[in-house]
């Protein structure tokens, strides 16, 4: 999931600011409260040794008017909401509550809001009377209660302004960042076009903008190289096709070839030793020779139809499999590997026809080097046709043991081959994928087991996908 | 000649001449006295031409001490207080408010004392040894009537003010407690208690005056009190003044001779 720098910035900020204002607004909660405590306490304690004092001479005389009004001046001081006095024989002098609360709970049970504090009042060693003052900590506590939360309202204030200043600060950075985003994604979009980035600020993203600039003019320099070197390789490909293409129509003129030289020595023989070459012997011969001849021209066409560029047309892919067949089949069936087709009907497809020619004898090529190579017992190589979905497939399968399972997934990178160095280039599947692609197909590679005569046998299987059309 | 010298005694007199202090008995706070005093001296001060002082003290016992050592030249105490000053001072009793002082016990309401008769050997609470009706009349009538001395008994205690006998008898610190009908109906728990006996009616507190003033002057006086304005005299008590003489109290003077307190 994306999340823009400027609002991780932000979260960061308020993660670490809920982290110190909570420390802080608990740290300050128990100061404050400990502090009021304190204080209260103080209070509670100096006001009482103040009331022993005043009430020691009305004690003495059980003045109890004058104790009444005392403890009432007692009691109605702000914290405090009960008081009693009571003689040195336990007797009730004076009482005051402030409070209905009181009566609800055992005063002298400890309890936050209530304090209860007993006192004995001496006269030197003469004990007159003892008391006993129940504390209200419930204003201290609201107090306590009233300041955290101004601390958490100023808390609040504080995380507010946090967020504000860090998503300025967010988006001064990001600014800068969008700008490099859009020059890569720009980069990325394989535009050749050099992305000026205008950062106008004298720091490390001006220096980055600048390293970009440079970045993007040695990319192209190297995409240049790249192209260049690509062409040549592509060349060299086409050249090592054309090459194998060679040999195929050497191969396939051997036969015209011989039989030419054939019927020419038989003519030349019934001339020189006999000289009885009928008319008749003569035409079927001329047929013969213009059948060779024939063949031998369809030949060169498909060769020549093979190398000739074209334009993007809708073709058969059956014809692809079955002219590539015509083309190098016997040169194959020379060296025992068959070419075994299954095809359906009807599989049209739009694209450059010779090219597909180009990625088939290519894959080909590899299965027969394999097949060479390993000299596996399964000399043959199947080719199928069919539909699958709105796609048309070529699968083409050998029994030659497969690809190492190391390097299957490279298997069409440039300069990868499984062949020795003196017959792969390791650019033709490179070069047969690039192909695919240029017309929104797709090339695959896979191992698969193999069923014949009830035995497996495992090989590599390529798969073009291309557009039904 | 003649004339200078009357000049020069009038203006020496008038140089060398003392305010009169006028002495009230602290049954109050100093400050209410002074409220309520304040209006009537100077009443009377601008009447007979002299000036007089209000002075009171922090206790009832100070104010005895003054009041027996000659410190006032007018004095409002208890009738008590007026048959020893009269005594030691030669006061004269000149006015007084037209009222009778009377002595109540008083008992928790569900106690078993239901009358004189029944005070005997019970805890007694009184405001102080020589509050007239409270302590004098009551401890006078308890001995006259039932034969028993509570102050030799020694089963009482002084509480202070009257307030405090009614709130002890109330929470049973005594049993008994001597006070006042007016201030009896002011308690606020006046409810949980019991008038369990009235003394007689005695003359009220008395106006005295020293002897050794000056004739004219204490005459003048004597007719200024009959003549202060009810709206000044019920700042101090609701009823108006009323002549009185030192006789009056002879029947005060044979009960503290009779209680020993008389000296």
């Amino acid at each position: 999931m994306f999340v823009s720098f400027k609002y991780k910035i932000m979260i960061a900020v308020l993660i670490i600011e809920l982290f110190f204002l909570s420390i802080i607004i608990i740290y300050n909660y128990y100061n404050v409260q400990k502090f009021t405590y304190n204080l209260v306490d103080n209070q509670i304690k100096s006001s009482v040794i103040l009331f022993k004092e005043l009430v020691k001479t009305p004690l003495m005389v059980y003045d109890l008017a004058t104790l009444d009004n005392m403890t009432e001046r007692f009691g109605n001081l702000p914290n405090i909401d009960y008081v009693i006095l009571k003689d040195d024989k336990g007797r009730i002098l004076s009482k005051f509550t402030k409070s209905d609360n009181i009566k609800k709970f055992d005063i002298k049970s400890s309890n936050t809001n209530y304090k209860y504090i007993e006192f004995t009042i001496k006269d030197e060693r003469t004990i007159l009377g003892k008391g006993s003052v129940v504390f209200n900590k419930k204003k201290a506590n609201t107090k306590i209660n009233e300041h955290t939360k101004n601390i958490i309202k100023i808390a609040i204030l504080e995380i507010f302004l946090s967020i504000l200043v860090s998503f300025f600060i967010g988006r001064l950075l990001t600014k800068n960042l969008i700008i490099l985003d859009k020059a890569f994604k720009n980069v990325s979009s394989y535009n050749k076009r050099i992305v000026r980035v205008d950062i106008d600020s004298d720091d490390e993203f001006d220096h980055l903008a600048t390293s970009f600039h440079n970045m993007q003019l040695k990319i192209k320099d190297e995409i240049v190289k790249n192209e260049q070197k690509e062409k040549q390789m592509f060349q060299q490909s086409r050249s090592a096709a054309m090459g194998e293409m060679m040999s195929a129509i050497i191969h396939q003129w051997k036969q015209p070839l011989n039989a030419l030289s054939m019927l020419n020595s038989g003519m030349k023989l019934s001339l020189l030793v006999a000289d009885n070459l009928t008319r008749e012997e003569l035409s079927k011969n001329i047929e013969q020779i213009e059948k060779q001849i024939n063949h031998m021209n369809t030949t060169m066409d498909d060769f020549r139809d093979f190398f000739k560029p074209q334009k993007l047309t809708q073709f058969n892919i059956n014809e692809n499999i079955k002219s590539v067949k015509n083309l190098i089949g016997k040169i194959y069936a020379s060296k025992n590997i068959s070419i075994k087709t299954d095809l359906q009907n009807n599989l049209n497809t739009q694209g450059y026809q010779n090219e597909l020619n180009q990625v088939i004898i290519n894959i080909l090529n590899n299965a027969r080097d394999i097949i060479v190579e390993t000299n596996c017992e399964i000399k043959d190589i199947f080719v199928k046709t069919f539909q699958e979905k709105d796609k048309v497939v070529i699968t083409i399968t050998d029994c030659a043991g497969g690809v190492p399972e190391d390097i299957i997934d490279k298997i069409f990178d440039p300069y990868i081959t499984t062949k020795s160095e003196s017959k792969g280039t390791g650019i033709g599947l490179d070069m047969s994928k690039t192909i695919i692609k240029k017309v929104n197909g797709n090339l695959t590679i896979r191992n698969v087991i193999t069923t014949i005569n009830e035995t497996q046998f495992k090989g590599a299987q390529f798969k073009i996908e291309l557009d039904l059309v | 000649m003649k004339i200078f010298i009357i000049l020069s005694v009038l203006f020496i007199n008038i140089i060398l001449a003392k305010p009169l202090v006028f002495g009230v008995v602290p049954q109050q706070s100093p400050q209410k006295l002074y409220k309520a005093w304040k209006p009537f001296i100077d009443f009377i001060a601008k009447d007979i031409g002299v000036e007089i002082v209000f002075k009171t003290e922090k206790s009832i016992p100070e104010f005895e001490k003054k009041l027996y050592s000659g410190a006032y030249d007018i004095a409002y105490s208890n009738p008590y207080h007026y048959t020893i000053v009269h005594k030691k001072q030669n006061h004269n009793a000149i006015a007084r408010f037209d009222k009778q002082i009377v002595g109540i016990l008083v008992a928790k309401k569900n106690s078993d004392i239901q009358s004189i008769h029944d005070v005997k050997n019970k805890e007694f609470l009184f405001p102080a040894p020589r509050a007239f009706a409270a302590t004098i009349l009551t401890k006078f009538d308890v001995l006259n009537k039932q034969n028993y001395s509570i102050d030799k008994s020694k089963k009482f205690r002084y509480v202070n003010s009257h307030d405090s006998v009614y709130l002890g008898v109330q929470r049973g610190i005594g049993e008994i407690g001597g006070g006042i009908v007016r201030t009896f109906n002011k308690f606020k728990y006046k409810d949980s208690l019991k008038i369990i006996y009235k003394t007689d009616k005695y003359p009220s507190h008395p106006i005295s005056i020293r002897q050794n003033i000056d004739r004219d002057i204490a005459n003048k006086i004597k007719k200024s009190l009959l003549t202060v304005p009810f709206k000044i005299s019920k700042l101090i008590n609701k009823k108006s003044i009323i002549k009185t003489q030192n006789n009056e109290y002879d029947v005060v003077k044979e009960l503290a001779i009779k209680l020993n307190i008389f000296n």
